[in-house]
């Protein structure tokens, strides 16, 4: 960091004191309902369907989670899950760079006009009977490569990496070129590292896409060895709503009560489902942060 | 002499012409699978001309020509409906253009904040609620606004009011509200890119401000600000020409025959339409309107951000 | 030094990488060839009973609520006996538009568990098998044909004018058409009982006296018994189709009825087709009384923002006091509290005069098909023959004998202990059926044949163990006893048909036809302006906005393309009547 400091005022203090309290009332909002959930998923789960959970978890148990975990196939899905979310996202950050970058080099052959052939693909909808038709043909229906191959080249992760390659110093380039660098060299040599940051806001959203993808499995995917983790929790959600009102007809019948602290209804496995879904990210994040750092150009320039 | 100096020339001119062929040699390859999985399916649009119904396959479908796009409009009541849904999207997609700054203002106080664990810690948790889906959100919000919700408890304890306030029937403000959630739920995820951005401005321009005795407020101001106004620029380009798509699970999940007017925007419209029994081809006819609509908007916008700053951003 | 780090931390992701694409192509490996092994086995004709290859059947069921492969104790039993494992593919989890992308790809599935409209669009595009021939060669489903699957069949005039048989109707009921043997009307005045007894049995009069009642009755037990306030009356959205659902059904306490495939008219069991858009329809009778009932403030005013679960929870609570369909007393109502007098229960009201349809006598507006890419229909015949035997119908209803349920001395079944919790509970089954839990395990298409009013030739009882001469015997709470004596019959259904309240129609199945994409649009727009209008009128300031919003509805639904739309429910109407009538003849 520099040694020199910037003069403050009163200004300056009132603006600190400001920033601090409204960071902390939006972070607070943004974390409560989250909380909530938490709190939730933890507690009885007919005490939580009265609404009655709202600051501490009541009468504490796991089993939420544990039924969960019981899903069959989702420790398959998990894998399935994982595997497209990094294979998915090396590819995505790497296309990315790639084309961000190059892009920006007038010398390529009509680029403005290829750029925009890549731009406006983002507003574009088929529908979805021609776009399954196609990966049908390509066939890619219950085929791994379905959930990599389509989202590859991303306009809009292009678009993010050029802005920020515009945005340096023109100097970098030309002092490589001299030196006798190719394109290629330079991209990998130098425009990789600056790029970091914008390279890990890239991986990050393109990670959480493939995380939380299910919609392509939806129509494409009918093998069940195939399905992500979010489908195989999607469709937990779903049977569970419609047991709920099978076992209650079953109920007219019957001596017993089941215990309705470990019952599960809808909501419940909703709000486990988002913190097991979510988990994950979470830990991940802090991993991308490391890379929202200064200090990567000063040498670079002076050098 | 001559001969050779004009060697030299045809030479550099080929290894010019060369180079750009050989770059676009390096981005073929990205542009084929565009081309796959972008283009390739859009033929799929003719269905918008015929009256399509799976399974009779296309061959033997009827051809409408412009039926659908006309059936939009062919009654007064219809009209009336349309002009409706247009003002919502207008509504909602003009509150967030009129917004759409605060990420940056985010992004930006966020950097002011000395201290690093409180600002990381900001950081990742103001980003939670972009993974909460919107059917979940819904139910948070049914649990604190509903008429025995959290919200209404509390205000009946400190005897504000008698009788619950119903909030989520609610008709008026619905554009404002719907804004709201959305900017909870989105405003620490966007500034993400902002975040990025600003760690890639030079830290000699900021020495040369505090050289100059600037305030915090005037680095901001001639510093970080300028350096992220070509992403912003970019973003808002993005945002106006997305300006019809609003999306569709947030409306669905807090729609109700109460709000419904005001909350209907053109993607539940379109939803509703399809999913009430409306045909297949329809819903192709509006997203195909839909899609040359925000190029046409993409460019016009460029166009004008040519005139206006010099340079466009596509 | 930084260099380094990042170095390492790259080639670590490269390894990841490169393990993660090793985990799936290994998992890949296995899913092509359990996925696509099993087809090739030998055409229909030939080897009928040869079971040696395993077979993978794709069910395409609208009926399903879960997509994945059918595991736990009722896949063993498949496995065991056919050597097939089920598939499931369900639009339910899926989204609708599965089915128009496999359509359109040319294969739907195996077998197809789809809507009479569906099979419909189908036969023409050449989609299901002819199964007239393969049907002729079964043990049990032959035994249907005469009765059941030819008239079913013969009805779609249209595309199939020679009447072969290309599917199979679900949930058949073989009673008659003309009977009805569940104990309650699917839809008819419910109350808690207790809380009736307790504010002393009332014998109510009409609608408004109902209102009173309510009233009363709220007034007396404000909370339930998890301290929540009591709703008299909720509703909710999520069903509403061409019009609200809640009004749809409790028009039927009055006589008539919103047929399935027509938006714009009730239909009553003498023939008399009403708009519903008409000053008199019981649509606005109804519509009516629960704007009444929410200036009364006894609507739940949650009513419009909630959703199905928020509803299940209350009607677990105890917190409604009125409801309609049958099976919502399920939520609540258990033999302990039913011991206690505590439970709801069927209270007729006066001047109702409820139009009910009999048992599925021709089945329920869904039919089994199968696709005509399938690979092996000699099989899936077989599947499907076994399916409707009473073996196949034992196990798929009711699981095992010695587990679920046991013979008893006079030669009837009973169920067990375990199997009375067995599906709340999730009992694990034990590992020689196949393991797992019973809830889990049991059978996900969703939809049967022969449904559970199918009659077991061993025990001459229902399939479905509600209505075991056992399990009656051990319902016999105070509950059901002390209703038995203030009605004097033994069940509703009985009261209301000795007191001649209810008129039993035939339970006419068939397609009645899909709408063009004109009518398709109109429909849904004018669905869609009926609704929310609807709801606006239940909640209504006062009678003079009531009023308001239902005369702007009549003018502004014909601007919607309303006319159109009515005439061809009308027709739909008509056919429904003539098929009624016919039904009734050939008794």
């Amino acid at each position: 960091m520099t040694a020199l400091r910037r003069s403050t005022d009163v200004t300056d203090i009132i603006i600190t004191i400001l920033t601090y309290v409204l960071f902390s009332a939006f972070t607070f909002i943004c974390v409560y309902p989250f909380y909530y959930i938490i709190i939730n998923t933890i507690s009885a789960n007919d005490i939580s369907a009265r609404g009655e959970v709202i600051f501490w978890p009541k009468q504490v148990h796991f089993q939420n989670y544990i039924d969960i975990f019981k899903v069959p196939g989702l420790w398959n899905a998990l894998m399935i899950s994982i595997s497209r979310t990094v294979l998915g996202t090396t590819l995505t950050v790497g296309a990315s760079a790639f084309l961000g970058y190059m892009f920006t080099k007038d010398k390529i052959w009509m680029r403005k006009f290829w750029y925009r052939f890549t731009i406006i693909t983002m507003f574009f909808n088929a529908g979805i009977i021609p776009w399954y038709l196609t990966m049908k043909t390509l066939g890619l229906t219950n085929n791994f490569l379905a959930y990599i191959l389509p989202t590859i080249v991303a306009p809009f992760y292009i678009i993010l990496v050029k802005t920020f390659v515009e945005s340096t110093p023109k100097e970098l380039q030309q002092a490589a070129t001299i030196d006798g660098a190719g394109t290629l060299m330079i991209f990998w040599r130098i425009m990789l590292p600056i790029c970091k940051p914008i390279l890990a806001t890239v991986a990050i959203f393109s990670a959480v896409d493939q995380w939380n993808a299910f919609q392509d499995t939806l129509l494409l995917v009918t093998d069940s060895n195939l399905y992500s983790l979010q489908f195989i929790l999607y469709n937990y959600i779903k049977q569970a709503s419609s047991l709920s009102t099978l076992v209650n007809l079953q109920n007219a019948g019957s001596t017993a009560i089941a215990s309705l602290a470990t019952e599960q209804t809808t909501t419940s496995i909703r709000m486990t489902v988002t913190i097991i879904v979510v988990a994950p990210i979470m830990f991940v994040y802090p991993i991308f942060q490391r890379f929202f750092v200064k200090g990567i150009m000063i040498g670079a320039v002076k050098g | 002499m001559t001969a050779i100096g004009g060697d030299r020339l045809r030479t550099k001119r080929r290894s010019l012409k060369n180079e750009s062929a050989i770059h676009f040699l390096y981005i073929l390859p990205f542009l084929i699978l565009l081309a796959i999985f972008a283009y390739l399916p859009l033929y799929g649009w003719i269905y918008a001309f015929f009256d399509y119904k799976p399974p009779i396959p296309l061959s033997k479908s009827p051809f409408v020509g412009f039926k659908w796009f006309a059936s939009l409009v062919e009654t007064q009541v219809k009209i009336d409906q349309l002009i409706q849904v247009i003002k919502n999207t207008f509504g909602i997609s003009g509150l967030m253009l009129m917004f759409s700054w605060l990420p940056m203002i985010f992004a930006i106080f966020l950097n002011e904040i000395r201290a690093v664990r409180f600002r990381k810690a900001v950081q990742t948790l103001t980003t939670l609620p972009n993974f909460i889906s919107w059917v979940l959100v819904y139910s948070i919000a049914f649990a604190m606004f509903s008429s025995e919700g959290m919200v209404n408890g509390l205000l009946r304890q400190l005897g504000a009011i008698d009788s619950p306030i119903l909030f989520l029937q609610d008709s008026s403000h619905v554009w404002l509200t719907m804004w709201m959630w959305i900017t909870w739920k989105s405003l620490g995820w966007s500034a993400i890119m902002y975040i990025a951005a600003i760690t890639s401005i030079d830290e000699s321009l900021y020495e040369a401000a505090y050289v100059d005795g600037a305030t915090r407020m005037q680095v901001i101001w001639h510093v970080t600000l300028p350096s992220l106004l070509p992403t912003y620029f970019v973003l808002l380009v993005l945002q106006v020409a997305n300006f019809l798509n609003n999306g569709l699970e947030q409306y669905f999940v807090f729609q109700n025959a109460f709000n419904k007017e005001y909350i209907q925007v053109l993607d539940l419209y379109v939803y509703n339409l399809a999913i009430g029994g409306g045909s297949y081809s329809v819903s192709v006819a509006i997203s195909m309107m839909k899609s040359l609509i925000s190029v046409a908007l993409l460019f016009s916008v460029n166009q004008l951000s040519k005139w206006l700053r010099g340079e466009g951003v596509v | 030094m930084i260099k380094d780090r990042l170095f390492s931390r790259k080639a670590w992701i490269v390894c990841l990488t490169i393990l993660m694409v090793a985990a799936v192509v290994l998992a890949g490996c296995k899913s092509s060839s359990g996925g696509g092994g099993g087809g090739s086995g030998s055409s229909g004709s030939s080897g009928s009973n040869d079971y040696s290859e395993h077979l993978t059947i794709t069910v395409f069921s609208n009926a399903a609520n879960y997509q994945g492969e059918q595991t736990g104790w009722y896949g063993k039993l498949l496995k065991d006996k056919f050597n097939i494992t089920l598939n499931i593919l369900a639009p339910q989890v899926a989204g609708s538009q599965l089915y128009n992308t496999r359509v359109a790809g040319g294969d739907l599935g195996d077998i197809l568990v789809i809507d009479n409209s569906q099979l419909e669009e189908l036969i023409p595009a050449g989609m299901v098998l002819d199964l007239t021939d393969m049907i002729q060669n079964t043990k049990h489903l032959s035994q249907y044909v005469e009765k059941h699957f030819k008239p079913f069949n013969s009805s779609f005039t249209e595309v199939n004018p020679e009447g072969r048989i290309y599917a199979m109707p679900t949930f058949i009921a073989p009673t008659s058409p003309t009977t009805f043997s569940e104990e309650l009307p699917y839809s008819s005045p419910i109350l808690p009982w207790d809380y009736y007894q307790g504010i002393g049995a009332p014998k109510i009069n009409d609608l408004d006296h109902l209102l009173e009642v309510l009233k009363t009755m709220r007034d007396q037990y404000p909370k339930a018994p998890n301290g929540l306030p009591t709703i008299p009356i909720t509703l909710w959205k999520d069903w509403d189709g061409g019009s609200m659902e809640n009004v749809r059904w409790i028009s039927n306490w009055y006589g008539y009825e919103h047929p399935e495939g027509t938006t714009t008219i009730q239909l009553s069991a003498s023939g008399d087709i009403m708009p519903l858009i008409d000053d008199r329809s019981n649509y606005k009778k109804v519509l009516q009384f629960l704007f009444k009932a929410n200036q009364m403030g006894l609507v739940d005013p949650d009513s419009a923002a909630q959703d199905w679960n928020k509803v299940a929870e209350k009607l677990t609570n105890k917190q409604v006091l009125l409801l309609w369909y049958t099976w919502q007393r399920g939520f609540y109502n258990t033999i302990a509290r039913g011991m206690n007098g505590d439970g709801y229960a069927a209270v007729p009201i006066a001047d109702v005069h409820i139009l009910q349809t009999s048992d599925a006598y021709y089945g329920n507006g869904r039919v089994f098909a199968i696709g005509s890419k399938a690979k092996n229909p000699q099989r899936i015949m077989d599947f499907l023959d076994w399916y409707v035997s009473p073996e196949g119908l034992r196990y798929t209803i009711n699981g095992f004998e010695g587990f679920n349920y046991e013979r008893t001395e006079d030669g009837k079944f009973r169920l067990t202990e375990i199997g009375q919790t067995a599906f709340q509970d999730n009992t694990p089954v034990p590992d020689e059926y196949g393991g797992g839990g019973y809830q889990d395990g049991q059978y996900k298409i969703n939809s049967l044949i022969i449904g559970d009013f199918g009659t077991d030739p061993e025990t001459g009882e229902f399939y479905n163990s509600n209505y075991w001469s056992h399990t009656l015997a051990a319902n016999d709470t105070k509950l059901r006893q002390e209703w038995q004596q203030m009605f004097g019959t033994t069940n509703a259904t009985e009261y209301y048909i000795k007191n001649n309240m209810i008129d039993i129609v035939p339970n006419i199945n068939t397609s009645l036809g899909s709408d063009s994409s004109d009518i398709k649009n109109k429909r849904s727009q004018i669905s869609d302006y009926v609704k929310d209008a609807s709801w606006k009128m239940v909640f209504a300031k006062d009678q003079a906005e009531f009023d308001q919003l239902w005369s702007k509805m009549q003018t502004d639904v014909k601007g919607l393309g309303w006319d159109d739309v009515f005439a061809v429910d009308s027709e739909r109407a008509q056919k429904i009547i003539r098929l009624r009538a016919e039904a009734l003849a050939n008794q």
